[in-house]
């Protein structure tokens, strides 16, 4: 043994030593270096000796002899002297668990012990020199020829098999599963889970233990028992892979061991990772959040189809899939689309309200939380274990955690990253070289973007310890820039494409010009008005059946791939709530078209529409229509299902160009024929599903057409006409890009009131309830306006449509009936 | 066998020759090593007694010690008289040298710059 700071070899030093006088524990003698001080630990078994509760234990024929109560052991010129009467001598019987314990997988095979030493002895066995065990179970006895380090001889070792008063001797219905099987040396984070769905344990107290590293601790492997959880399965998150897992079985009535077993774990096969160079895309949603990736520069972007990637060493039974427990085990199945989508929530083994106030950074995955993939029947009261929402701060459900959104976000997503990781293992596409990249969405101001940034800090860290490799996670770009990424070549007669992404917490909105040589995004917009506020209000708005919460109605979504689906199995919707149903559905996109008909319109009016054109361009606009692709973005749009059939095609889509159409004609008035007609359709989205648009866009950033931008990330119009102090009003069409003040305009001085009159045109529909008829005089609204739409600078950060859209209008969708 | 006395915590070693400067037990610092007519001492701390000396030999030569003086991690630095530049002496050739009956240093690293 070297000393591990100046190399001094001990076995040179020519002393001997009493050890009585040492700090000795598990891990061995603890040896101060002579010439550089430094502490060394000699381990006894280099010694074939182990110290165990104030005992050594010895075996084979050490250089070591015994006089006058002390026994000396040399190690080279080092002589070190125990006491003789603290040192014993193994035997077998000492060594190997009574009874060992054989279970019956469920392709008819058995699952038996490598080893029928007790763990605290495994070290003494020569692994190498020890054949594969046998077992008779006619003769109900188990075999093995074991070869002890230090001994050139081997030890026959029979065994009975432990009896549990079945027929035959073996037990059915258990598991025991190391999560992830992968091969690779460096991979560090291993999950293990013990459980049982038959009763067969039967007077046993089972008890599993795996010998690893704690995370986080720089130590010998030990053994460290699993976690029990309420369902009485046993787990364990362990920092390093483990090499060995004991089940030990236990008479209470006689309180000890009388059976047991050690399955080994085998040593990882690939030395180094391959050098590949993937990049994996995340969209982080507010509800769900989706991965894909692709090889940098090459291929297209594949969906990272979440699987099982639990390895079984004992296969009774699978990891239950109806869980009357919270104890989520790894996510064995993704949710659609393409099964490369999981939940944007974290449910935690411990009721919720145990955590309040308490920290939360030492949660570890499987041990005290998970995430609950599909394929899964959930039978515990979903509401007292799942955190939601925590991608906004102000969106987390329970609110006692809003204060711990950032630890939620870092917790949540270096447990779905580990997962992505495993999944990319299995697919051989990980490797040095890989880069995990975000979207963010434009609705993020400077603070949540920083949150987010440093939260991803941390998940690299996590990564870089969890799987061994450099992993960087950054923020790419805007979620709705990446969303237009992923969206093939249109057709010669559209002008723009309209993108709306209605996610769960925020839609995002980018109006792109096409011309003949450029593409240019001049309206790039987000507003918290999303998915989310649908599903809140149909469940607060007494639409869902008694006794399914809000948390169960987003699984049951998720679950049932289709809201359509959802409403003929008939479980989950009040039947007779339907007319509130369709109400809630129908204002909740009419809010919306709203919105991005103001924004159509305004493109039209400004004459935006005509920059970059040429003249014959600007001709053959005005003469055959300004026609406008929209491609409809993110899981949002499911809820159309529910109105039509083909939702976005046969009504949204036209309602957009007639409302459009209809302010067009109010605000032009005689001057309406010197403007093109507008034209909304549907576009198909190729190949992709609404909800990877953003992931698949990322990775596409890099190798497909340049977008140009107006400068800033975001720039959308006021929506509203505002009233500036007494005199000065700023029209509706306005632009804002949160900096710049529009050359038209002067900059607004501070201290002046905003307020937006409602006389003003274009018109509120009058079959939609507007700001003034939600909010009486927008006598609360107005205070909201003056707060948020400046926020202390010269021009809008906020415009007074997008404060309409999230404080009045999402919130009204509960109401309505 | 030699038995060495290492410090007053730990007397069950109670020779003088022990080959270090602090403690196998409880890294207490129990001896110290000077430089004493172009040789080495290893001797108590309060340097009323010197245990053992040793010589620094190099190429075949022995020469007299100039200055010495202890890196971090145990290493010890030497100049020799008549050569130039430096030398190491890494510490399981110190040990070598306090330890065994030849008493001379004999690996030296000529160090460069």
């Amino acid at each position: 043994m070297r000393c591990s700071r100046c190399g001094l070899n001990f076995q040179d030093l020519a002393l001997r030593v009493d050890t009585r006088a040492l700090v000795i524990d598990e891990k061995g003698i603890r040896l101060y270096c002579p010439w550089c001080r430094e502490v060394n630990t000699l381990d006894l078994r280099s010694l074939n000796m182990l110290y165990r509760g104030e005992r050594f234990y010895r075996w084979g024929i050490s250089r070591a002899s015994s006089q006058k109560g002390e026994y000396l052991v040399e190690f080279g010129s080092l002589v070190l002297v125990f006491p003789e009467d603290r040192v014993e001598t193994l035997t077998l019987d000492q060594m190997c668990y009574r009874t060992i314990p054989i279970f019956q997988n469920q392709d008819g095979s058995l699952s038996y012990p490598r080893l029928p030493v007790r763990k605290e002895f495994v070290e003494f066995v020569d692994l190498r020199r020890t054949p594969l065990p046998e077992v008779i179970i006619e003769r109900r006895l188990y075999r093995i020829e074991l070869a002890l380090q230090g001994l050139e001889r081997t030890e026959r070792v029979e065994r009975p098999l432990l009896a549990f008063g079945g027929d035959r001797p073996v037990l059915e219905g258990f598991h025991l599963v190391l999560w992830p099987n992968v091969s690779y040396n460096q991979w560090r984070q291993y999950f293990v889970r013990f459980g049982y769905t038959s009763d067969q344990a039967g007077p046993y107290r089972i008890r599993v233990y795996a010998r690893s590293r704690r995370p986080g601790e720089d130590s010998q492997p030990d053994w460290m028992s699993l976690k029990k959880l309420p369902s009485g399965a046993q787990v364990a998150a362990l920092g390093i892979r483990p090499d060995w897992l004991a089940v030990e079985f236990e008479s209470p009535a006689v309180r000890e061991i009388v059976g047991g077993g050690l399955w080994q774990v085998e040593p990882p096969t690939v030395d180094q990772y391959p050098d590949i160079p993937v990049t994996l895309a995340v969209d982080f949603g507010t509800s769900n959040t989706y991965m894909a990736y692709c090889k940098v520069r090459e291929g297209d972007p594949v969906p990272l189809q979440i699987r099982d990637c639990s390895r079984y060493l004992i296969w009774g039974s699978w990891v239950p899939t109806c869980l009357r427990y919270p104890e989520p085990w790894l996510p064995t199945q993704g949710f659609a689309p393409n099964g490369a989508t999981l939940p944007s929530e974290i449910v935690t083994v411990e009721p919720l309200q145990r955590w309040e106030g308490r920290p939360l950074d030492n949660w570890q995955p499987v041990e005290d939380y998970g995430i609950v993939g599909a394929g899964v029947q959930v039978q515990y009261r979903e509401e007292e274990h799942t955190v939601a929402g925590f991608k906004w701060q102000e969106t987390l459900q329970p609110p006692a955690f809003r204060a711990s959104y950032a630890t939620l976000q870092a917790k949540y997503l270096s447990l779905l990253l580990l997962v992505g990781l495993a999944n990319l293992a299995r697919e051989e596409r990980l490797g040095r070289g890989l880069e995990v990249q975000f979207a963010y969405p434009l609705a993020f101001d400077e603070d949540m973007r920083s949150t987010l940034e440093s939260t991803l800090q941390k998940v690299s860290s996590f990564l870089r310890n969890a799987v061994g490799l450099p992993v960087r996670c950054t923020l790419r770009m805007d979620e709705t820039r990446a969303a237009s990424y992923s969206v093939g070549e249109l057709g010669p007669q559209y002008s723009a494409y309209l993108f709306v992404d209605i996610g769960g917490g925020s839609t995002d909105i980018a109006l792109m010009v096409r011309t003949e040589r450029r593409e240019v995004c001049v309206i790039v917009d987000s507003i918290r008005y999303a998915g989310s506020a649908l599903v809140t209000a149909l469940s607060r708005g007494q639409c869902l059946r008694e006794g399914v919460s809000e948390a169960e109605f987003r699984r049951l979504i998720r679950e049932a791939e289709g809201l359509t689906t959802l409403q003929r199995i008939g479980n989950v919707f009040d039947q007779r709530r339907e007319p509130a149903i369709v109400h809630k559905d129908q204002y909740f996109y009419r809010y919306l078209i709203e919105y991005l008909a103001r924004i159509l319109a305004a493109h039209i009016i400004s004459e935006e529409w005509k920059d970059f054109r040429s003249q014959q361009e600007i001709d053959i606009i005005q003469r055959d229509g300004y026609y406008v692709a929209l491609y409809p973005l993110g899981n949002g749009w499911e809820f159309g299902s529910l109105l039509h059939p083909y939702y976005v095609s046969q009504r949204f889509a036209l309602e957009l160009q007639q409302r459009t159409e209809t302010i067009l004609r109010e605000v032009l008035g005689d001057q309406r024929s010197n403007f093109p007609a507008v034209r909304v359709v549907a576009a198909t989205l190729q190949s992709i599903h609404p909800k990877a648009a953003v992931a698949h866009g990322i990775l596409k950033a890099s190798d497909i057409r340049r977008i140009e931008s107006l400068g800033s990330p975001l720039r959308t119009i006021l929506g509203w006409t505002v009233q500036v102090g007494r005199i000065r009003r700023v029209p509706w069409h306005r632009e804002t890009d949160g900096y710049t003040v529009p050359q038209e305009e002067a900059p607004i001085q501070p201290g002046l009131s905003l307020d937006c009159p409602p006389d003003e045109p274009p018109r509120f529909p009058s079959d939609l309830a507007g700001p003034y008829d939600i909010d009486r005089n927008l006598n609360q609204t107005r205070q909201i306006l003056n707060r948020e739409c400046l926020r202390g600078r010269e021009w809008f950060v906020r415009t007074p449509m997008q404060i309409f859209m999230e404080h009045l209008f999402k919130s009204h969708l509960e109401r309505v009936v | 066998m030699n038995e060495y006395r290492i410090c007053n915590k730990h007397p069950e070693l109670r020779d003088q020759r022990y080959p270090g400067r602090f403690c196998l037990y409880c890294g207490e610092e129990i001896l110290r090593v000077e430089l004493r007519d172009g040789q080495l001492a290893l001797g108590e701390p309060s340097g009323a007694r010197v245990i053992r000396y040793v010589a620094a030999l190099y190429e075949g030569r022995q020469y007299a010690i100039r200055d010495a003086s202890w890196t971090e991690d145990g290493t010890l630095i030497l100049i020799l008289e008549g050569r130039t530049g430096r030398f190491r002496v890494r510490t399981p050739a110190l040990l070598q040298g306090f330890q065994e009956p030849s008493e001379v240093l004999s690996e030296l690293e000529y160090m460069l710059g």
